[in-house]
């Protein structure tokens, strides 16, 4: 969670947001916007569709806030929109590129590794080559695993919080992130093995 | 536990989610076996290299502008609507609408399933008061209820009939 607030602040921020305060509601834009920007950022793997996808995300809370019934579930809500509006996004640019999706673990959205094997001249100024690399590694990944690997290692969230934003059991959970890291790590062991050039 | 459920636990232990029951357990399992120490440690080096500092990006500031303007636009449309239209707004969100044009389907299906049910009941009902009404007559009329007990009358008519061949049917019948 954000630093700047504690659980039961961030419960009256979001009551306060939930009567309709628009200053709330830019406090909970300030203290969530970086988190939710990053994670939509990994799992789709570029700077324009994240900021879009954090647009949308952030217009889908304020409409619908109203309807969270529990603020203490805030976080775990918000998380859960972003990823539906990454998959609902995943899922047109499928359509529009006429993949089967018909098997996932045959690389469902592998389509999107052509576009991130293109040289992304603003992410590599913002960040070099460790994030280039991490990057590729993530969208190797199937959707299952590369959200709940994310959360768990990228966002810090704890095993029991990831199962309230994908809906899954902590086995399943448990398994899948265990899965991802043995994948992520092959993924990128070459770098990992060559000494490590000092980031920009 | 197998290496790969420790591994697993490892997994967790490292991303801080481990259950505080299982440490002791993870650490002892470490100490016996060499694979699952090198999984730990491979492990570990992958945090230190993802985890590193910076690699987060920033959002751009432009995004709240742009989020901001598109609330005000939208509160504005909702403002302009009319009071009809934003009676029926609901209307415009297609999981609502089909919502409740399934169950208005469901509504209409379950009514006339009950309606043919009633009817069959009712059906039943005025059939069995018929009867009843019939053995009240019949028992109430000593006529009728004597016609009931007893065999009927000899009836003169049929049994000269009966008596009495009919030389056109016997013809029929040979032929």
């Amino acid at each position: 969670m954000p630093s700047e607030f504690s659980p039961e602040q961030l419960k009256e921020v979001v009551k306060r947001a939930q009567k309709g305060s628009d200053q709330d509601f830019y406090q909970l834009y300030v203290a969530f916007s970086k988190p939710v920007y990053n994670f939509i950022w990994r799992l789709i793997g570029s700077v324009e569709d994240a900021e879009d996808l954090v647009q949308e995300t952030f217009l889908k809370v304020h409409s619908e806030l109203k309807n969270l019934r529990d603020p203490n579930q805030f976080r775990f809500w918000l998380y859960r929109i972003a990823r539906n509006e990454v998959y609902q996004k995943l899922r047109r640019t499928q359509r529009a590129t006429e993949v089967s999706i018909d098997d996932e673990d045959a690389g469902y959205y592998n389509f999107l590794k052509d576009d991130i094997r293109q040289p992304d001249p603003e992410r590599l100024a913002l960040s070099g080559e460790l994030n280039d690399v991490i990057t590729r590694a993530l969208q190797s990944l199937t959707p299952k695993y590369r959200d709940v690997f994310v959360l768990a290692v990228f966002q810090k969230m704890s095993y029991e919080d990831i199962t309230k934003v994908v809906g899954r059991s902590l086995l399943s959970v448990k398994t899948d992130i265990y899965r991802a890291r043995l994948m992520v790590k092959e993924a990128i062991s070459s770098y990992m093995k060559r000494p490590r050039v000092e980031k920009l | 536990m197998n290496c790969e459920g420790w591994r697993i636990e490892i997994a967790a232990l490292l991303d801080g989610s481990s259950d505080p029951g299982m440490i002791s357990g993870v650490r002892a399992h470490m100490d016996a076996c060499s694979s699952c120490l090198q999984f730990y440690r491979e492990q570990s080096e992958l945090n230190a290299v993802l985890g590193s500092s910076d690699l987060d990006l920033e959002p751009p500031e432009y995004l709240w502008y742009r989020i901001e303007s598109r609330m005000e636009r939208r509160e504005e449309v909702v403002a302009s609507q009319s009071f009809p239209a934003r009676l029926f707004g609901f209307w415009q969100l297609p999981r609502l609408r089909y919502a409740l044009v399934s169950s208005l389907l469901l509504l209409v299906v379950s009514w006339s399933l009950l309606q043919f049910k009633s009817r069959n009941e009712a059906d039943q009902i005025l059939l069995a008061r018929i009867d009843a009404y019939q053995m009240d007559v019949v028992q109430g009329n000593p006529f009728l209820s004597g016609l009931r007990k007893s065999t009927p009358p000899d009836n003169p008519f049929l049994s000269l009939r009966t008596a009495t061949s009919n030389p056109f049917e016997s013809k029929g019948s040979r032929q």
